[in-house]
């Protein structure tokens, strides 16, 4: 039985799409199957960062309105096996989104995989909250800057109010994920620390990813950035999954790094 | 295209149940010093007067007292409450009501009145707890009670009591003590970094520069008419 995760933040652009493709790829690296689900109707974004965008045939509406079975609209990875995606329509009309349409698609899937993610657009509205409706875990995207902090805060409250779960009365469990992370700007006081966003979400933390041109490069070559394992990024989306599957690892990526002659030497942190 | 679209569900339901609502109860039928009132405390306190349904409630007046429900009502809506219904005996005035659109309840005969008012005394009712933090665009409400928050109020986040209010955890956002006027009404909190805090009415907004520098705890009370923070 597949564990359904809304990948959320309110704020729009902070790295929700380049952590779905990312967490997705490395679970799937793992050997467990996964499928990704692009809810954002309207910008369809998440099969360019997975490099699948000309392999679209059907979408999440097409199934939904009973104009393609399901296995005719998911995309099966060329690089990872037993990873797919459902894509979103980039055209149609966004009320198709019915909570009986992905109840449904949700269920179907949900026998054939391990875990179902949901890309969920930007913003509180119909789309971000049908993408967390069936979620029993969320990774809430956050940058480390006031405006962001205080959207996923806000849907922090409405996956404990406008999800299934809360409406059965059981948590969301939900966990902090802070991307596009730069130590320099924390240390100006430019940005935000990870021990103040915390703070403030209160929610446990899955994950710390640095600002890094390693993510624009996988993105416009259609790779997830995880498969960089070279990358900071790549290897902290690897750290991410591994928390996230329960694995204890500590947090890197968090300090500046000090590129001077004696942390040369002595091998820096 | 239609959304849940399932042919035999029900298009509604209806469900008895006690709701509460405010009642505006008059002392006057005098519309000029009711808007005068209503101004002052609406200036006070905006936000407890918007969008928030009221019954208005006319039993205290005498029965040959002259009502003009039309002028009374339109002079709640401008200061920005909405009149659902009334609660008299005078059927002048019930008459009124079902020609504006509004609904009619009974009076609440002096008995009840009474009793009412003596089993509030009596009672102590429990302060509200939340253990969550209050998330931005939360709101929550202790109505005749205090509220203890084991958590943080955070930016945007809202909370009202008629008692006193308890925060745990830092107070980042909006905390209103003594709702209906008690002025002896406090809070308290670990943090103080907040957006405004009320107490009976009387209400300070902050920024940044404003929070006290020691962050420890914080009591807020008033003294006359000025909020007190130490
Ligand atoms: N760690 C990072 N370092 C640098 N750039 C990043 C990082 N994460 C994301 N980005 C960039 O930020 C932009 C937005 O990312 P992404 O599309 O994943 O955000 P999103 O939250 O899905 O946006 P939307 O709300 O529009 O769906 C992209 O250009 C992406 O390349
Ligand atoms: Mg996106």
């Amino acid at each position: 039985m597949a564990r359904v995760v809304v990948i959320t933040s309110g704020k729009g652009g902070v790295g929700k799409t380049t952590s779905c493709a990312s967490i997705g790829t490395a679970l799937a690296m793992q050997g467990f199957r996964t499928v990704l689900i692009d809810f954002d109707v309207g910008l369809r974004n998440l099969d360019l960062v997975m490099g699948c965008e000309r392999r679209v045939v059907y979408d999440l509406i097409n199934v939904l309105s009973g104009e393609a079975n399901l296995s005719q609209a998911l995309i099966k990875d060329k690089r990872v096996d037993g990873l797919y995606m459902l894509p979103a329509s980039q055209t149609r009309d966004k009320d198709a989104l019915t909570t009986e349409g992905v109840e449904q698609i949700i269920n179907e899937l949900k026998d054939d995989f391990d875990y179902i993610l949901c890309d969920s657009p930007a913003g509180i509205e119909r789309g971000a909250i049908m993408a967390m409706y069936f979620a029993e875990a969320a990774v809430v995207v956050t940058n480390p800057e006031v405006s962001s902090v205080r959207d996923s805060d806000r849907i922090i409250g409405l996956l404990d109010s406008r999800t299934r779960m809360a409406e059965e009365g059981k948590p969301v469990s939900a966990q902090l994920l802070i991307t596009r992370y730069d130590p320099e700007r924390v240390e100006h006081a430019d940005m935000m620390s990870v021990q103040d966003i915390e703070e403030i979400l209160a929610i446990p933390l899955v994950g710390v990813v640095p600002e890094s041109d390693a993510v624009l490069r996988a993105s416009n070559k259609g790779t997830p950035v995880v498969h960089d394992k070279e990358s900071d990024a790549g290897q902290a989306y690897l750290d991410t999954t591994a928390r996230f599957l329960g694995e204890e690892r500590p947090m890197r990526f968090l300090e500046v790094e000090r590129k001077g002659f004696l942390s040369r030497m002595f091998g820096g942190r | 295209m239609a959304l849940n679209v399932s042919g035999q569900q029900a298009a509604f339901q209806f469900k008895g149940g006690a709701l509460t609502v405010t009642t505006l109860e008059f002392f006057t039928a005098d519309v000029g010093y009711i808007e005068r009132e209503l101004e002052q405390q609406t200036r006070r306190a905006p936000a407890f007067f918007s969008h928030t349904p009221v019954v208005l409630a006319f039993e205290r007046l005498s029965g040959d007292e002259i009502v003009s429900l039309e002028l009374i009502s339109a002079v709640c809506k401008r200061s920005g409450l909405m009149p659902i219904a009334v609660r008299c005996a005078q059927d002048a005035i019930k008459q009124s009501a079902w020609a504006l659109g509004l609904g009619w309840f009974p009076p609440q005969s002096e008995k009840r009145l009474q009793e009412v008012s003596k089993s509030r005394e009596l009672s102590v009712k429990p302060a509200r707890i939340v253990r969550n933090p209050v998330r931005s665009g939360q709101q929550i409400y202790a109505r005749d009670s205090d509220l203890i928050v084991v958590g943080s109020v955070n930016e945007g986040a809202e909370i009202i009591a008629d008692g006193n209010v308890h925060i745990w955890g830092s107070l980042r956002g909006k905390a209103i003590a003594g709702a209906q006027g008690n002025l002896d009404a406090r809070i308290f909190c670990q943090q103080f970094k907040a957006e405004l805090v009320s107490i009976a009415g009387v209400f300070q907004t902050f920024e940044k520069e404003e929070w006290p520098e020691n962050e420890t705890v914080t009591e807020i009370g008033l003294d006359g008419d000025n909020l007190i923070i130490r």
